[in-house]
């Protein structure tokens, strides 16, 4: 299982519609419109690969998407547990 | 407190998600700050794939790449990453690095020592050398190398070995862009910076997917779009993509016919009193391209040029063309981007001097907002090729082979004979690997990249480097170049190694090395004088104990010139976000419009009240071109009807070298594909996915159909990228006659399902 974030910036004012619109996508949780149209997306997934799926996917049927930037990935199998100081 | 490993990974996810965006982190747990703290360390460097030049942090832990972050420090993307930058550090360690010399023995490549490798390629060129001369061999070398190695190989082979056959693969991407910058303005390289998008009301984007290519610069035109509501952008592009999305304008013209619309654009800009009369006075000449001629005679030459005349060549609508160039005229500010679809041309400078033109008339240039600014396909084809002296007409620091005097100061600062750097340019890339073929170069050193995939015409072109004593100096095996090699070197990659990378806007950026080289590979520049000390030329080379001694040294080239770069020092770049060169010196903060007041170079007392002096022309002033509208070399005919045309997708760039390792990015395209358009397909009895047949006049390709909205009716489109799949067997190799860029852009072809 993979955890992965991007920021996906929209047409002018069509964020909220398009956050909305993002929250029926399967493996896909919002958390928020900032500074205008950008989203914050992050994706749960059993492959690396379905960023970059998921990335081409937006873009091709979400008409007010203009693009997708992936921040982070990583893999939740490689440390169990972590302590917090 | 204990957190599961998945809240801790969604934390770090939104982390960095806000932080890329310059918001406060979403999560504030100490969690995070430690963890990252304590186990990774991050180094400043820039991607290594397109021209744009974006900051990014490589985070090394336990000595092992770790993670890729934007830099959210870096002015050029603010934190932003594309798909592509986003998976860097995986490639540091992909499963196809090349860790050993390989030599070929008995028609195999065969793993082989350093020194075996290294004696055999001193050898053998030093053979050449002394029984043909030094014409006889050859470097081929990258805009993805960093500036110092270029730097050294420049200085091996034109400055000791003796031959001016030293060319880059720039040559196929930006040489046209070169051709305009030097013929209109005097001197290479765009006047302004990134910094004028967040000032341009209009920008008019010709021969450009910048959402696909540059998907950072698009995202700059999507904020200064929503930042100023008036900002218009205007597209002259054969296809839709999805650079549509943002354009108010679209004038989707026949490929290879844009030049009259140039023409047609200006002319409406003087017709309906757009012009900057006091500018064009100032400085502004007029030629035809052989004779100086008049502002009256420019005009009447422009008088063809109707927009109906325009649209009809383009198979555009007039008014379109009418419209265009109002909202050039009205808008305050305007700046132009263009990219392969302009260069990648037989009429590349004569287009990118057409784009210059607008800039000129209207005096669009040289002050906030305003730009005709090139963008670049590679990561240092500027700063590496264009500025350390990659081409076989060019020295370093903007200087030319054929200047007397520059080849003194360079030979000078080389510590060899001014009578060995020969004062005729060399074989550019299209004539070196023909000259190859034809047996008149007998060995070649291709450093960072792989003419057996992106050479057009490549059935003409393989036969040649086959027969030729090939040396690959490559981070990867096999590419399609490596696979014909006779010696393969093993090179450090990103990452594994510092030096300096330059962009699109003249800035020049430190990469700092994070990681020892994957195992026996050496960095580049250790290679060439390597090979500088076995042909005995150790003395000239002995002086470089790193990339650092090379920078230096390269500073020196750069002294006094309009790309001065005295003040950048390693140290100096270490510690800042990149500078834009004119820098003379260590407290000059870097130039944002060159030629105006600003520029260090800028001279007051010749310019008088002039607001541009153009100090790379005898006499200040830059050049507006009255040149024909060439049209394509290979214009369709009965028996090709079809427009072929080639570029790229957002997840791989250029042959897959290193994107195709990475099998994320390799799934969201998996096949090659050709885009037909949706009437087309109709006519000829294709369906989306149905196999097709493309031939052109030099071969025959069979890829998948793509059946969609994007290409105009009677064009198809291939992405270039896969190996498996050669695209280039089908493109042209008639070069413009100025830069000697091929004509990737435009073909004819068949189509047929196969």
């Amino acid at each position: 299982m993979i955890i992965a974030s991007m920021i996906v910036t929209t047409q002018k004012g069509m964020a909220e519609e398009v956050a909305l619109q993002l929250k029926r996508v399967p493996n896909l949780t919002t958390h928020g419109v900032y500074k205008g149209d950008n989203i914050i997306v992050v994706m749960e997934a059993e492959k690396e690969e379905e960023l970059v799926n998921m990335s081409r996917y937006l873009m091709n049927e979400f008409e007010d998407i203009l693009g997708t930037y992936p921040t982070f990935m990583a893999s939740e199998d490689e440390v169990d547990e972590i302590e917090e100081k | 407190m204990s957190i599961s490993r998945r809240n801790f990974l969604k934390a770090s996810a939104l982390t960095a998600a806000a932080a890329a965006i310059g918001v406060e982190p979403l999560h504030k747990s100490s969690v995070l700050a430690a963890a990252v703290q304590e186990s990774v360390v991050w180094y400043k460097s820039v991607c290594r794939f397109c021209g744009v030049g974006c900051g990014v942090m490589l985070g090394v832990k336990d000595g092992k790449p770790f993670g890729i972050k934007g830099d959210k420090e870096c002015p050029v993307n603010k934190g932003l990453l594309c798909v592509k930058g986003f998976y860097l550090h995986r490639m540091i360690t992909a499963k196809n690095r090349l860790l050993h010399p390989l030599v070929r023995k008995n028609g195999k490549l065969e793993k082989a020592s350093w020194d075996e490798a290294m004696d055999l390629v001193a050898s053998r060129f030093k053979e050449i050398l002394e029984k043909d001369g030094p014409n006889a061999l050859a470097y081929y070398g990258s805009g993805q190398a960093q500036t110092e190695e270029t730097y050294l190989a420049q200085r091996l082979f034109k400055g000791y070995i003796g031959t001016n056959n030293a060319d880059g693969n720039p040559r196929l991407c930006m040489a046209s862009a070169v051709g305009g910058y030097t013929t209109s303005f005097g001197a290479d390289e765009p006047i302004g910076t990134y910094k004028d998008i967040e000032h341009c009301n209009l920008f008019l984007i010709i021969g450009s997917n910048t959402a696909e290519a540059h998907p950072v610069i698009f995202d700059l035109l999507v904020q200064r779009k929503k930042d100023s509501p008036s900002c218009k952008i205007i597209f002259i592009d054969p296809r839709k993509t999805p650079t549509n999305r943002i354009v108010d304008l679209h004038l989707q013209v026949k490929p290879g016919y844009d030049l009259a619309i140039m023409h047609a654009i200006a002319r409406q800009l003087i017709k309906d009193g757009y012009t900057d009369e006091q500018f064009i006075k100032d400085s502004v000449n007029f030629s035809n391209g052989k004779d100086p001629i008049t502002y009256d005679d420019y005009k009447a030459f422009l008088e063809k040029y109707t927009p109906e005349y325009a649209a009809e060549q383009a198979d555009i609508n007039p008014a379109d063309i009418v419209k265009a160039a109002r909202m050039f005229g009205e808008s305050p500010t305007a700046m132009t981007m263009w990219c392969m679809g302009v260069n990648q041309r037989v009429a590349g400078v004569f287009l990118n001097n057409l784009i210059h033109n607008i800039h000129l008339l209207t005096g669009k240039l040289g002050k906030p907002g305003c730009d005709s600014f090139s963008l670049t396909g590679q990561p240092n084809a500027c700063g590496g090729v264009r500025e350390a002296g990659g081409l076989c007409h060019i020295l370093p620091g903007h200087r030319l082979v054929a200047n007397e005097q520059h080849r003194k100061v360079v030979a000078e600062i080389w510590k060899t004979s001014p009578d060995k750097i020969q004062p005729t340019p060399g074989k550019h890339t299209v004539a070196m690997f023909g000259a190859a073929a034809k047996g008149e170069i007998k060995g070649m050193y291709i450093l960072c990249t792989n003419p057996a995939q992106s050479l057009p015409n490549l059935n003409k072109y393989i036969p040649g480097m086959k027969d030729t004593f090939l040396v690959v100096a490559e981070s990867f095996y096999p590419t399609e170049t490596s696979k014909i090699a006779d010696v393969v070197l093993p090179v450090a990659f990103w990452g594994e190694k510092e030096g300096v990378y330059g962009c699109t806007e003249r800035r020049s950026q430190h990469l700092a090395k994070a990681l020892n080289p994957s195992g026996e590979s050496r960095w580049d520049g250790d290679v060439i004088v390597d090979l500088a000390k076995r042909m005995g030329y150790g003395k000239g080379f002995e002086h470089f104990k790193g990339p650092e001694d090379v920078w230096s040294e390269y500073q020196k080239t750069t002294a006094g010139t309009d790309m001065d770069l005295s003040g950048a020092t390693y140290d100096r770049l270490k510690k800042v976000r990149g500078l834009t060169w004119p820098v003379p010196d260590t407290s000059h903060p870097g130039t944002w419009h060159r030629f105006t007041e600003g520029d260090p170079y800028f001279p007051k007392d010749k310019a008088g009240n002039r607001r541009m002096y153009f100090y790379a022309k005898p006499d200040g002033k830059a050049v507006i071109f009255a040149r024909p509208d060439k049209g394509p070399e290979e214009p369709v005919s009965a028996e090709y009807p079809v427009v072929l045309t080639t570029g790229r997708i957002l997840e791989q760039w250029h042959t897959m070298t290193m994107t195709g390792q990475i099998p994320e990015l390799v799934r969201a395209n998996p096949v090659p594909y050709a885009e037909l358009n949706p009437d087309d397909a109709k006519l000829w009895g294709i369906k989306n996915r149905d196999k097709v047949k493309i031939i052109t006049r030099r071969g025959l390709l069979t890829v998948k159909a793509k059946v969609i909205d994007r290409t105009r009716k009677g064009t198809i489109f291939i992405p270039w990228h896969w190996p498996e799949s050669l695209t280039n067997i089908l493109t042209i190799d008639a070069v413009d006659p100025g830069s000697f860029e091929p004509e990737y852009k435009v073909a004819a072809c068949q189509v047929a399902k196969a």
